[in-house]
């Protein structure tokens, strides 16, 4: 696999983890997207903006060498993004910010081969920078936090409807513990993350226990959608050895 | 040699040009620049911190005779079904509610002297599945009452409760704020539904 292969591959999982979202949201779109909500904006655009994203989407994900299509895509989910707002979470948010860093990768199509190479790496680098700032960020906030530094939080984010369940929320009442646990036991991690890059097998270690953490995570809050996108995004920390690895080994079961 | 020390200051004279480019744009006071760009830019990872949120915020409608929770049945779904579609529908009455409590208690503390500005009793009983409470009316300062009729905001939770209501107005809608047991009642939380809700009434 070389470097434009590999930034198309990357390409692919952003465009469908935000088709993915889309779809998701769009099953309830009349509830979901109101006319009252951004009334400015009439409905029938809103509705056209939609069913376009998902169906351009996908044709950028077939056709991903189609620069001006997977431009459009992303103009499209820039509209969509910013009138459903208030539906967005941290899994889209991202979304959007690695398709933003997929622009100088984009941009070398049009150059020459050798440019185009270093574009579609100094990409790769970007995207993987900004997974690797989310977790500095996330740690740094949770720092700040007294009912994180206190290991308390978990004990009361668990008490928040939007973001529980009622099996784990009776379960910290009980052994409030398991919430100190919990908070420690994700600040470590999120800190940790970015050293544990550096090394092949603590990389390994660290991206299967974030397998587990956003899975816990969806369990426990009910945030599926913004987990799943977070474990995809993973691939984009993957080398491109293991992405061959990976991508020759799914080619060997198809045959 | 010399080129590996070249280059390694090239990067971090870069990386420390990206940082205060970026701290600067983010501290910079609104300007037409971040109104394009801000919502490009943005980078918010403060999952549930510093202060996680932990307060419940939740819309009452009243449909004709009837008490509607709209958030009820998809977060007992939610529960047990993993990317549950409805559950989204929590996302818009999460924000509409939280924003309007929001703009009451900043407008209730520019304007009201002395009245605090959500603090309600409320009755909340469980009767058969059937959401069936009473309103003990405390209002805030009538100037905020007023004020608050013309917000935006309230009149978004009109929409949404006819939108709740099948298109029909609705008779009655209540915003409730569910607090959570603090760590040192962690013991009662055991036998009560709910430490303390506060609610008002549009």
């Amino acid at each position: 696999m070389n470097a434009k292969q590999h930034f198309n591959l990357l390409l692919r999982i952003v465009i469908a983890a935000i088709i993915f979202q889309k779809i998701w949201l769009l099953a309830d779109r009349s509830f979901l997207y109101p006319d009252f909500m951004f009334s400015h904006i009439p409905q029938t655009t809103k509705s056209i903006l939609l069913y376009a994203e998902i169906i351009v989407g996908i044709g950028a994900l077939i056709w991903v060498e189609q620069t001006l299509l997977i431009l459009c895509f992303f103009a499209i989910t820039r509209a969509t993004f910013h009138f459903g707002s208030y539906l967005q979470d941290g899994g889209s948010n991202l979304s959007h910010l690695l398709a933003l860093l997929t622009l100088p990768g984009l941009l070398g199509r049009y150059l020459s081969a050798e440019k185009e190479e270093y574009l579609a790496k100094t990409s790769i680098f970007l995207m993987r920078f900004q997974i690797v700032f989310v977790y500095i960020a996330a740690s740094y906030s949770k720092l700040s936090g007294e009912l994180w530094r206190s290991g308390d939080a978990v004990f009361y984010i668990l008490q928040n409807d939007y973001f529980s369940n009622e099996f784990l929320r009776s379960l910290v009442i009980d052994q409030p513990w398991l919430s100190k646990i919990a908070v420690y036991s994700a600040i470590v991690f999120q800190v940790l993350f970015p050293l544990a890059l550096v090394s092949r097998y603590s990389r390994y270690a660290f991206l299967l226990i974030g397998v587990f953490f956003h899975i816990g995570i969806a369990f426990a809050m009910n945030l599926w959608v913004f987990s799943f996108s977070m474990i995809v995004f993973y691939s984009i920390l993957l080398t491109r050895d293991e992405l061959s690895f990976v991508n020759a080994k799914v080619l060997e079961r198809k045959k | 040699m010399k080129n590996k020390i070249f280059k390694g200051a090239v990067g971090i004279a870069v990386a420390v040009h990206i940082v205060l480019t970026m701290t600067s744009y983010f501290s910079s006071p609104s300007s037409r620049l971040k109104f394009y760009t801000k919502e490009i830019l943005t980078q918010s990872w403060n999952f549930f911190a510093p202060d996680p949120g932990v307060f419940t915020h939740k819309v009452f409608v009243q449909c004709g005779e009837q008490w509607i929770d709209p958030v009820a049945d998809n977060l007992y779904m939610a529960n047990r079904v993993p990317f549950y579609i409805y559950y989204a529908r929590t996302f818009l009455i999460r924000t509409l509610s939280q924003d309007y409590v929001m703009k009451l208690g900043v407008t209730a503390n520019r304007m009201c002297s002395s009245t605090a500005p959500i603090d309600k009793s409320l009755y909340q009983a469980n009767q058969e599945g059937q959401l069936d409470f009473a309103v003990q009316d405390r209002t805030v300062c009538p100037e905020v009452s007023a004020f608050m009729l013309k917000t935006p905001e309230y009149k978004q939770l009109q929409n949404l409760g006819k939108m709740i209501c099948d298109g029909q107005k609705a008779e009655r809608i209540t915003l409730i704020q569910k607090h959570p047991f603090p760590y040192s009642e962690r013991e009662s939380a055991k036998d009560k539904p709910y430490y303390k809700i506060s609610a008002v009434e549009l």
